[in-house]
């Protein structure tokens, strides 16, 4: 297992560095004596593959389609309000190459709005995905997390912040702004995702310790999922495939991210997925979800992240479809409020109830269909730090606010 | 990196695209039209559902540069361009009520064959393209990303919505896969 495990990242890296021309195949055999004969297998396909001659479109498309794309395509845009640049500006600002700048732009803005405006900070906390204001209310968040003085501070303080992004996603599904709603949702997948991966990092005593303080918080907005799934209104017609899918297809500034079903990308190309290390968190959420924790580290080493799989676990207990699929549909469909969508999960009496405490499983195990092994490099994410837990309990919904 | 007739860089077209350019966008359609083209082809199969494919990806994508300029990351366009053909590509699947088990259909042969495309009925080339259609969708879309198109890990990852360990991991399966189906195919 370990063994196949490390092919595949050496595999990767001769494939890099023979691209980029910083080795030859004969190099990269020699420093791996012991894979040599599947590495050669296995390069000489590559190969094979990138010398196959290449597929084009006719010469008459090519002529023709992009004249008919330029008579297609409309009218230039109507010029950006004053507060649709600044709001691009921030976003801007937003995007990982400047988020030390704006984190340090955000605490400056604080200053000032604790100085001049108090306002500003009410505003800007009151904000909802979609808002001008909403990236300042997650830069304070990241300034809070960032000054927090111990891990236990800095998981209920992350509590917090998912609270808030359900309340968030509730304000958002009450008025009908469906890829907002999707955003919040998928924050909240991230979370969670953090948070546990977080935890998982701490040693085991010190993991049973926090996962039994926050339980009963994660129980809570387990409540407030099966509300907000409640609330999704049901598909009007069962195949609208073309505007169902629009949504996923932007990536979307980095800063809310919807597309992605992993949450947390390693930072080191090189990390290895050690499920072990997050044993019990799989087994919180096995036990909150009655699954098989195996599995679910199982999905987690193949890229899922921990508050990704905690909605599809909660939306399998709904819906009765795998999570698996689940996984599926959500990566078509763009977001858990479309599958929610799909899925007819109106209303529909919630006789499983959110389970409470980790208890017995009277449901059968959930098994995914397609087991197909091991797993990716999905490394940990870094500890966001700690600091002051908000108040973790149910969040109250928030008016939207624009400025 | 300077452009066809315009001499401007990827991010000037890209940028200028955003203010609503035509002729810069439909200089980034010359750009990643073979690509996209390529893309689709070995997702669907056919010449002329990947040639609408790609026509209706490149529409797509400049009514979203047009509705939502400030979200989009300019830095990311290709994998931008390519998540749309992917969703398409699902789309299709899905009015076809196939789901994308291209394993049901019938891989890579063309009704009305094109000039250009025949580059791929050379035996080698089908071959491989036959070879690549027994595969999963995702080890597909692995396979014509990383080796076709020649997409980095991260890039990839970027476009089937996983991590890029993930992908390596489906790289390797699929390459082992791809080197059985193809050794069995010559014996």
């Amino acid at each position: 297992m370990k063994m196949k495990a490390d092919i595949d990242l050496i595999l990767a890296n001769c494939l890099d560095s023979i691209a980029r021309g910083e080795k030859t195949l004969a190099e990269c055999l020699a420093e791996h004596p012991e894979h040599r004969d599947e590495l050669q297998a296995l390069l000489g396909t590559a190969s094979l593959l990138q010398s196959a001659p290449q597929v084009a479109p006719r010469l008459a498309f090519r002529h023709a389609a992009r004249a008919r794309l330029l008579n297609q395509l409309k009218a230039s845009p109507k010029p950006a309000t004053a507060w649709e640049r600044l709001g691009a500006a921030w976003r801007s600002l937003m995007r990982p190459a400047g988020t030390r700048l704006a984190l340090a732009l955000a605490v400056i803005l604080l200053c000032v709005a604790s100085l001049f405006s108090a306002g500003v900070a009410y505003a800007a906390d009151r904000a909802v995905p979609g808002d001008f204001l909403y990236p300042l209310d997650r830069a304070v968040e990241d300034v809070r997390l960032s000054l927090a003085l111990s891990p236990t501070q800095a998981a209920r303080l992350q509590v917090a912040n998912a609270g808030e992004r359900l309340s968030e996603a509730a304000q958002l599904a009450s008025a009908g702004d469906e890829e907002d709603f999707e955003t919040a949702i998928a924050e909240y997948g991230q979370t969670i995702s953090q948070l546990l991966q977080n935890i998982g990092q701490l040693p085991s005593e010190d993991q049973a310790k926090l996962m039994a303080l926050l339980g009963p918080i994660l129980d809570d907005q387990n409540d407030q999922i099966q509300e907000l799934i409640d609330e999704i209104p049901t598909e009007e017609t069962s195949e609208s495939p073309v505007t169902e899918t629009e949504e996923p297809e932007e990536p979307e500034e980095t800063s809310t991210p919807v597309e992605p079903a992993v949450e947390v990308t390693p930072k080191n190309e090189s990390a290895r997925c050690d499920g072990e290390q997050y044993r019990p968190v799989a087994d919180n959420l096995a036990a909150t979800y009655q699954a098989d924790p195996d599995t679910i580290l199982d999905w987690f080493c193949k890229g899922y992240g921990f508050g990704e799989i905690a909605l599809a676990l909660k939306t399998s207990e709904d819906a009765g479809v795998s999570p698996e699929e689940l996984f599926n549909l959500k990566q078509e469909l763009g977001g858990w409020g479309q599958v929610w969508k799909a899925l007819g999960l109106k209303g529909k009496p919630d006789d499983a109830g959110p389970p409470g405490n980790p208890g017995k499983p009277d449901k059968p195990t959930q098994k995914p269909k397609d087991d197909k092994g091991p797993s990716g490099g999905n490394g940990p994410p870094d500890n966001q730090g700690n600091g002051p837990p908000e108040n973790p309990g149910k969040p109250t919904p928030k008016p939207k606010k624009n400025p | 990196m300077a452009l066809g007739q315009t001499d401007l860089t990827e991010g000037e077209l890209i940028a200028r695209a955003i203010q609503g350019d035509k002729e810069a966008f439909g200089d980034l359609y010359e750009l990643y039209l073979d690509q996209i083209y390529r893309y689709a082809y070995f997702r669907v199969g056919d010449n002329n559902t990947a040639e609408d494919l790609t026509e209706t990806a490149f529409l797509k994508a400049w009514e979203r540069l047009q509705v939502k300029p400030e979200k989009l990351s300019i830095y990311n366009f290709r994998a931008w361009i390519y998540r749309i053909a992917h969703n398409l590509v699902i789309d299709h699947y899905r009015m076809k009520k196939q789901h994308l088990h291209l394993d049901q259909v019938e891989p890579l042969k063309d009704t009305d064959p094109a000039p250009e495309t025949v580059a791929l009925n050379s035996q080698q080339g089908e071959q491989i393209a036959q070879a690549i259609a027994q595969l999963d969708p995702l080890m597909q879309e692995v396979i014509v990303c990383r080796f076709i198109n020649q997409l980095s890990h991260a890039e990839t990852a970027e476009i089937i919505g996983r991590n890029t360990g993930y992908v390596r991991v489906l790289q390797y399966r699929a390459l082992q896969q791809l080197r059985a189906i193809l050794e069995a195919d010559r014996k």
